[in-house]
């Protein structure tokens, strides 16, 4: 039986060497990132990564928190992270509705 | 209601499923806890929460803290810093890392090339729409951030906002923050408090619906006691009538047997009897 856990700590995570939790730190052996990976290197990058749902999620969250500690739990936030929002969330919902639109292109006439 | 049963059909009362047959057991001890000065105080009270049967003490020691050990990484994990002011964005939403990222690749006008190459396009393949809804609100939308982010109009707003940041009223506002906080925290501190005095309440309650439960059926067995003393009564009495009848009845019928013995026959032969006594009383005279 494989138990499944939410809400634990990553298991590479240990307290003595790591210190104080940080959700917005990955924990396991890091690869190079993304920004330094050259061209050829790419397709073999991809390979090493973890596709799975737990693993996908985890970074989701990573994401999520290193968003957070860099715009909005600052201690003088400013407008930037609403205007972010606003602005994935447009995107997202015409992704949703582009079906919808997309008749129109044969309109002749509007 | 019971003994109205009983009176009316006497065989129901003796049924056992109208006697409550549980018998109401009270709570055999009571553990709390509470804390003195770097000492844990353990006090075991039986049934009765205002008397302390036993204390147990045990000293606080302070456990150390998981994050002082030699094996703490600080090169690779140091503590993370709580940022002053958001990191900085162009255009007020994209942020310089991208930037700096496309720099080495494409220079400084081609991150702006892309995004407005990548935009143009969507809007040539007809992709994005230019319609009379969306449009319009999005463009208003990223023209009132245009006026408030770079004209002088947004510019003087911001720099009241930085200025007046340490300013009395600003740290009036946040300090009124705070008391309200503060009054909440002894609120909620009011309310777990009386959460402890519910605990109490219930426990009281339930010892008095075990007393009602105990005094219902102490009732109900001095009932049980009394229907069935009166019936072994009664039978007593009957008993004892019974006796009383047969042993009267037994008397009249000897008497009545002797009575009959006596007439008719026996008293001819009673009367010579007599006659032979005073024959002979007579010859001796």
């Amino acid at each position: 039986m494989v138990k499944i856990t939410i809400g634990d700590y990553p298991p590479e995570y240990k307290p003595e060497v790591h210190g104080p939790y940080d959700p917005a730190r990955y924990y396991g052996k890091p690869d190079t990132p993304f920004g330094q990976v050259k061209l050829c290197d790419l397709k073999s990058w991809f390979g090493r990564r973890n596709y799975n749902p737990r693993a996908i999620v985890q970074a989701v969250s990573r994401g999520y928190w290193r968003w957070q500690h860099k715009y909005t739990l600052v201690k003088y936030p400013n407008a930037v992270y609403i205007i972010q929002v606003v602005t994935v969330a447009q995107i997202i919902f015409y992704a949703i509705n582009i079906g919808k639109k997309l008749c129109h292109r044969k309109a002749k006439y509007h | 209601m019971l003994s109205r049963l009983s009176f009316k059909t006497g065989v129901t009362f003796f049924r056992q499923d109208r006697l409550p047959l549980l018998r109401y057991q009270p709570s055999a001890s009571l553990e709390m806890y509470r804390i003195e000065k770097n000492k844990i105080v353990k006090e075991v009270s039986v049934d009765d929460i205002t008397k302390v049967a036993a204390t147990e003490v045990t000293d606080l020691v302070p456990r150390p803290s998981p994050f002082d050990s030699p094996l703490r990484d600080h090169v690779n994990f140091p503590k993370p810093v709580r940022l002053e002011r958001p990191s900085p964005t162009r255009m007020a939403m994209f942020p310089e890392e991208w930037f700096k990222f496309l720099y080495p690749k494409m220079g400084v006008t081609g991150p702006y090339t892309l995004g407005i190459g990548l935009i143009l396009l969507l809007v040539n393949k007809e992709i994005y729409l230019i319609d009379d809804f969306e449009f319009r609100h999005t463009v208003a939308f990223y023209l009132w951030i245009y006026v408030f982010v770079k004209t002088p109009l947004g510019k003087l707003l911001q720099n009241f906002f930085l200025d007046n940041l340490e300013s009395e009223q600003f740290r009036k506002f946040r300090l009124y923050n705070e008391e309200v906080r503060l009054e909440a925290i002894k609120h909620e501190k009011e309310e777990q408090w009386r959460q402890e005095g519910k605990q109490l309440l219930f426990d009281a309650k339930k010892e008095n619906v075990g007393l009602q439960l105990e005094a219902m059926y102490r009732n109900n067995s001095m009932d049980l006691y009394q229907q069935v003393k009166r019936r072994l009564d009664y039978q007593v009495e009957v008993a004892k009538i019974d006796s009383r009848i047969k042993g009267q009845f037994m008397v009249n019928w000897v008497n009545e047997k002797v009575k009959e013995s006596i007439s008719k026959m026996s008293e001819k032969d009673n009367l010579k009897q007599c006659i032979a006594n005073l024959n002979t009383l007579a010859a001796k005279a």
